[in-house]
């Protein structure tokens, strides 16, 4: 450093801090915030600010000393204000503003009032080294916060060059200094030295800082990405298990369902097979016989392919779904169950549609979980009688399942839908906690009330129509 | 006075199939939906259970044999198979039923010598079933 001329030293620092910003900007084009415009827009200050102290001798004194004092300080509070703005604590721009002011006036008065350079130029080391210090600790703390090694850097680099001003300022102080930082001299030197470092190491390492940063966000959002991934994979599980459990509870009453056209068809058949052995019956009796088995081998298919139906592994899918028919789809699984309980269940009728989007045989499950509780519910009580009702109100579509049971007592209420909260022996207490969330999925909710007059639990499941 | 069948299955169809087969055999029946509906046309004669139906003329038949399905929508089968075991013991009883054994017992219990046929079945089955249970 000895042989180089304080003069071209500052012309290069200023070039350097015009071009490594903007090189700073260019490279960070994916991640531009305001924070990066600031950083970068504040390294452009120095570099105009250095440009302008090197051409010192040639421009005018309010150029070379006032201007130069603002764009320094001006270029270190933004700068301070980027770092402060990632660690979420900015200052408020006018505060800003007016302490530039102040320092501005202070700085000018001691300038064209008392004309005491040495007194300026100890006034705005004072200043600088202050501010620097400030973003030295910012960065420190960005580095520390984040495990970023850049964000060290920078604080390292800036702090080399505090030392350095506050160097000069000591200079001054003991009068050894001079007030024009381009006379050669151990200060100035050592300055200008920092700064050509820092013009280096501070734009690199904030680039370096940036990249970090970016890649974190990314590896973070990968990381959320497959957590909701996995959760949706869990839930699907979940509501496939708990359509199992369902079947499996069910499935003595699905076996007794199928058992009726079964009976149907083999009794059918042999009264028609004896009835042809003795020549009882005509072509057109026959026939009669022939088509009683060809509708019931249709109603038992009908029953198998519900049950298959409603045991697939599904992957949520979303498409119309009419409310109407999936009720009554689900009804006809539970129908031995509410006939062998006596169970009179009022379906909506079919003719009518109620659409919504959403996954067919998710929906079934909260009818059917719904469905089955209220029929043990009722089971006991003397009238015993489930009304579904399902109607369109606005933009929502509304299923209310009404029943003649005991309702719902207070604490039944408060916990209805907790996961394993549950009244049964052997329950699990997870088919109404499955049956909310999944009408929460689909944009809905599944609530409990019960009706004014005591007459029983009414079940509601409100969706977005479609 | 000639004799009649009952048939009783809450399913109308199976119903009138066991029905058709009971007439193929040359038998007189009656058929009905629920316990109450046989019941309610029911009479009681020294021992036997007459059946008075309105058949244009009206005619007195007696009840020498019932298929009762289990599952009823009121009275259950094993009821009805009961009261009608009470009122006439030498009448002729079958059970049918989809039902597996161990689902039965929540309805009680058959009366003795009464048979209950799992759905579905062989029709001669039902009809042996029917004539070899006591008397």
């Amino acid at each position: 450093m000895m042989g180089l001329d304080i003069r071209t030293a500052f012309l290069i620092i200023g070039l350097l801090y015009l071009l490594l910003p903007t090189v700073a900007w260019l490279v960070l084009a994916g991640q531009r915030t305001k924070q990066v415009a600031l950083w970068c827009g504040g390294g452009l200050l120095v570099g105009g600010a250095a440009i302008l102290v090197g051409s010192r001798e040639s421009i005018p004194e309010w150029i070379s000393i006032s201007l130069t004092g603002s764009m320094f300080r001006i270029s270190m509070l933004i700068r301070i204000q980027s770092l402060r703005l990632d660690l979420g604590v900015p200052w408020p721009w006018r505060w800003v503003i007016l302490a530039e002011l102040a320092m501005f006036l202070i700085f000018n008065s001691i300038h064209y009032g008392l004309h005491n350079d040495v007194l300026r130029a100890e006034f705005n080391s004072g200043v600088l080294a202050g501010l620097l210090f400030h973003l030295v600790l910012l960065a420190w703390r960005i580095g520390r916060d984040e495990q970023s090694r850049s964000a060290k850097w920078i604080a390292s680099v800036y702090g080399l060059v505090a030392t350095a001003i506050l160097y000069r300022l000591f200079s001054l102080i003991r009068g050894s200094g001079f007030t024009n930082v381009l006379h050669e001299g151990m200060s100035s030197q050592t300055l200008a030295l920092s700064l050509l470092l820092a013009s280096i190491v501070g734009h690199f390492g904030y680039v370096g800082l940036a990249l970090d940063r970016s890649m974190r966000r990314e590896l973070k959002a990968t990381a959320e990405k497959a957590r909701d991934e996995e959760n949706r994979r869990l839930g699907e599980m979940i509501a496939h298990l708990d359509r199992q459990r369902s079947l499996g509870e069910l499935s003595a009453s699905l076996g007794h369902e199928l058992n009726q056209p079964l009976t149907a068809i083999l009794t059918n058949a042999q009264v028609a097979k004896q009835g042809l052995q003795v020549g009882y019956f005509d072509n057109n009796q026959l026939g009669e016989f022939l088509d009683k088995i060809v509708h019931n081998t249709e109603r038992a298919g009908h029953i198998i392919e519900r049950i298959r139906g409603f045991i697939k592994p599904s992957v949520s899918r979303s498409m119309t779904v009419n409310l109407n028919r999936v009720i009554c789809e689900v009804a006809e699984l539970v129908l031995d169950e509410a006939r062998r309980c006596k169970v009179t269940i009022i379906l909506p009728s079919l003719s009518a549609s109620v659409l919504v989007a959403g996954d067919p045989i998710q929906l079934s499950q909260i009818i059917l979980n719904v469905l089955r509780n209220a029929i043990e519910a009722v089971t006991p009580m003397a009238r015993r009688e489930i009304q579904i009702v399902c109607s369109r109100v606005k933009s929502r579509a509304i299923v209310r399942i009404y029943d003649t049971g005991p309702g719902l007592t207070p604490e039944l209420l408060a916990k209805a839908g907790t996961p394993f909260f549950t009244t049964k022996p052997n329950g699990l207490g997870l088919g109404i906690s499955i049956s909310q969330s999944i009408a929460v999925q689909h944009g809905g909710a599944l609530t409990f009330a019960n009706a004014q007059d005591g007459s029983g639990a009414i079940v509601e499941l409100n969706l977005p129509a479609q | 006075m000639p004799g009649i069948v009952a048939v009783v299955d809450n399913e109308p169809e199976i119903t009138r199939a066991l029905g058709m087969w009971l007439e193929l055999r040359g038998l007189q029946t009656t058929l009905h939906l629920s316990a109450e509906s046989l019941l309610k046309i029911l009479h009681q004669q020294d021992g036997h259970l007459t059946v008075h139906l309105e058949t244009g003329n009206p005619v007195e038949f007696q009840l020498q044999g019932a298929v009762i399905d289990l599952i009823l929508p009121g009275i259950n089968g094993i009821e009805l198979a009961r009261r009608l075991h009470r009122l006439a013991p030498t009448l002729h009883i079958t059970l049918i039923t989809a039902l597996r054994d161990e689902e039965r017992l929540q309805y009680g219990k058959l009366p003795p010598g009464i048979q209950c046929l799992e759905k579905p079945f062989k029709l001669n089955a039902l009809e042996a079933a029917l004539f070899q249970s006591p008397p």
